[in-house]
């Protein structure tokens, strides 16, 4: 099949998809798969169809971040992960669904409708990267872009089965990205297969002066580093993951998992993070006042409606709470704390995975429920990201490769590494994907 | 906005309850980042911006007069 024909059944299958992953294709797509397949020297992306978060600016499509806020807002120029895929000839394929401003764990918050799970039907995607999962687990695109502040990209994958990596802070820009909360966002790869995922992770790594958190370091080679070898790996696992984890299907699932990584090799080593608990509670204290903060600029002046206005429950929860922790924060009990739990929670991860070469574990505490659950209350959605968000706070990296699944339910598995160490992780990803 | 309040209201209740969970955590330095931010410059001169940008830009803009986007203060 030539690169055009598949662009076509690609989009062909975007308009007759009933999940709900993509917001917008882009009209160029068939036109830039004509002028690669023409071009005598190809770029590493060569034949790759991408879908990219509605929260990534791509010149030319709506950078929506799925609210009525920035519907119209058609982004004026390139992301930085964007202009490294064209020049790498990846095809963009179009923008995917999320949660509103990546405000949710389950795909539900996205003001142009929920995005279905294509794997378990009738189940959440997972979010706030609901539709670059759902694309890459329905065959819409061959790999995708999402962003990660608490679990964005590994929290859709585990419950879509499909790959995803959350790298280390500061390795990939942000440049073009709109944030959620910009200490702890960072832009990864979902795809069927780790090869997929650092195929993409190697083309948009490297430094960028335009973003000021940006790592110097332009020497990434993921993809031909990838050593899947498990035997002699170090792999902790922490005591307090299975009291934590609400469904025993997932508990079930980590225990084979970690079965497997014996198996093939690997040391398994009991660790402890005695702070986990109070992750969610140090996570919300930080985005809340993060997000209040970068929500400013909607004020509907220069571009885009008010987003006050406009935003749906829970931006406007956070915007809300944000402004109010600011108020208040003279008694240093809300931000300031979170702040502090904050370095407590990374150096207890950093001491966890001190004698290890990565920590294994579950991505969520529970299956993706159904829709039409009752979660109104927020704190059950929160409780999501109770084992990705420490990842966040301590700035290093992650990924999720599919593990098991309860009755056709995807159940992921999360490896965790040390900051700047991703390549440890996407081997141990690959280790156990092959032996999977 | 009764949205706001309803919300501001309810949002009191987690917001306490995260402080209550956080209470114990000792005194210690604040993790605001974690990496160390740099300053990132230009030099000091006039800003460049492409016509096509420009064109761009103002398609977004509510309000364009005599080809400048025009504002409430």
């Amino acid at each position: 099949m030539s690169l055009v024909e598949k662009v076509e059944r690609q989009l062909d299958a975007i308009k007759k998809s009933k999940i709900n992953a993509v917001l917008e294709v882009n009209p160029k797509a068939v036109e830039d798969a004509r002028a690669i397949e023409k071009k005598p020297k190809k770029g590493k992306l060569a034949g790759k169809t991408i879908m990219i978060k509605a929260n990534i600016c791509v010149d030319g499509l709506t950078a929506s971040c799925a609210s009525r806020t920035l519907e119209d807002y058609v982004a004026p120029y390139e992301a930085h992960v964007i202009s490294q895929i064209k020049k790498e000839d990846g095809i963009i394929l179009g923008m995917a669904n999320m949660d509103e401003f990546a405000c949710g764990a389950s795909g539900e918050y996205s003001a142009f409708g929920k995005t279905d799970n294509p794997k378990a039907p009738g189940r959440v995607a997972g979010g706030s990267s609901s539709g670059s999962a759902a694309s890459v687990a329905e065959g819409l695109s061959d790999i995708a872009l999402g962003s990660d502040t608490g679990g964005s990209i590994r929290m859709p994958a585990n419950f879509c089965g499909v790959v995803s990596f959350k790298p280390t802070y500061g390795t990939v820009s942000r440049y073009g990205l709109i944030d959620m909360a910009m200490s702890l966002d960072q832009i990864g790869p979902l795809g069927n297969s780790v090869q997929d995922c650092v195929g993409l992770l190697d083309v948009v790594s490297g430094h960028d002066v335009r973003d000021s958190t940006s790592l110097d370091n332009n020497d990434y080679n993921f993809a031909g580093n990838l050593n899947p070898e498990l035997n002699g790996r170090k792999i902790g696992y922490a005591r307090e993951f299975d009291d934590l984890i609400a469904d025993k299907s997932i508990r079930d699932a980590m225990g084979k998992s970690m079965e497997k990584l014996s198996d093939a090799g690997a040391d398994i080593k009991e660790v402890s993070l005695p702070s986990l608990e109070l992750v969610i509670p140090t996570y919300y204290m930080n985005v809340y006042v993060e997000f209040f903060s970068a929500t400013r600029k909607f004020d509907g002046r220069r571009y885009g409606k008010k987003i006050e206005d406009v935003c749906g429950p829970e931006v406007l929860r956070r915007i809300v709470l944000g402004g109010y922790i600011s108020q208040k924060e003279w008694q240093g009990k809300f931000y300031r704390k979170g702040l502090q739990a904050r370095g407590v929670i990374r150096k207890e991860l950093m001491k966890a995975l001190k004698g290890v070469d990565v920590l294994a574990g579950p991505v969520s505490p529970k299956l993706p429920h159904k829709f039409g659950e009752d979660i109104s209350d927020p704190r059950l959605m929160y409780a999501y990201d109770l084992f990705t968000a420490p990842v966040n706070l301590a700035g290093t990296c992650a990924g999720v490769v599919p593990a098991s699944d309860d009755n056709g339910v995807p159940i992921g598995l999360q490896i965790i590494g040390k900051p700047l160490e991703d390549q440890n992780v996407l081997d141990v990803m690959a280790g156990f994907e092959a032996i999977g | 906005m009764t949205d706001e309040k309803e919300i501001l209201e309810e949002g009191k209740k987690i917001l306490e309850e995260f402080s209550e969970a956080l209470k114990d955590v000792p005194e210690t330095e604040e993790t605001h980042y974690v990496i160390d931010l740099k300053n990132v410059t230009r030099e000091d001169s006039p800003g460049s911006c492409s016509e096509e940008f420009e064109e761009k830009f103002k398609k977004l803009a509510p309000r364009v007069v005599d080809g400048y986007i025009k504002v409430e203060k």
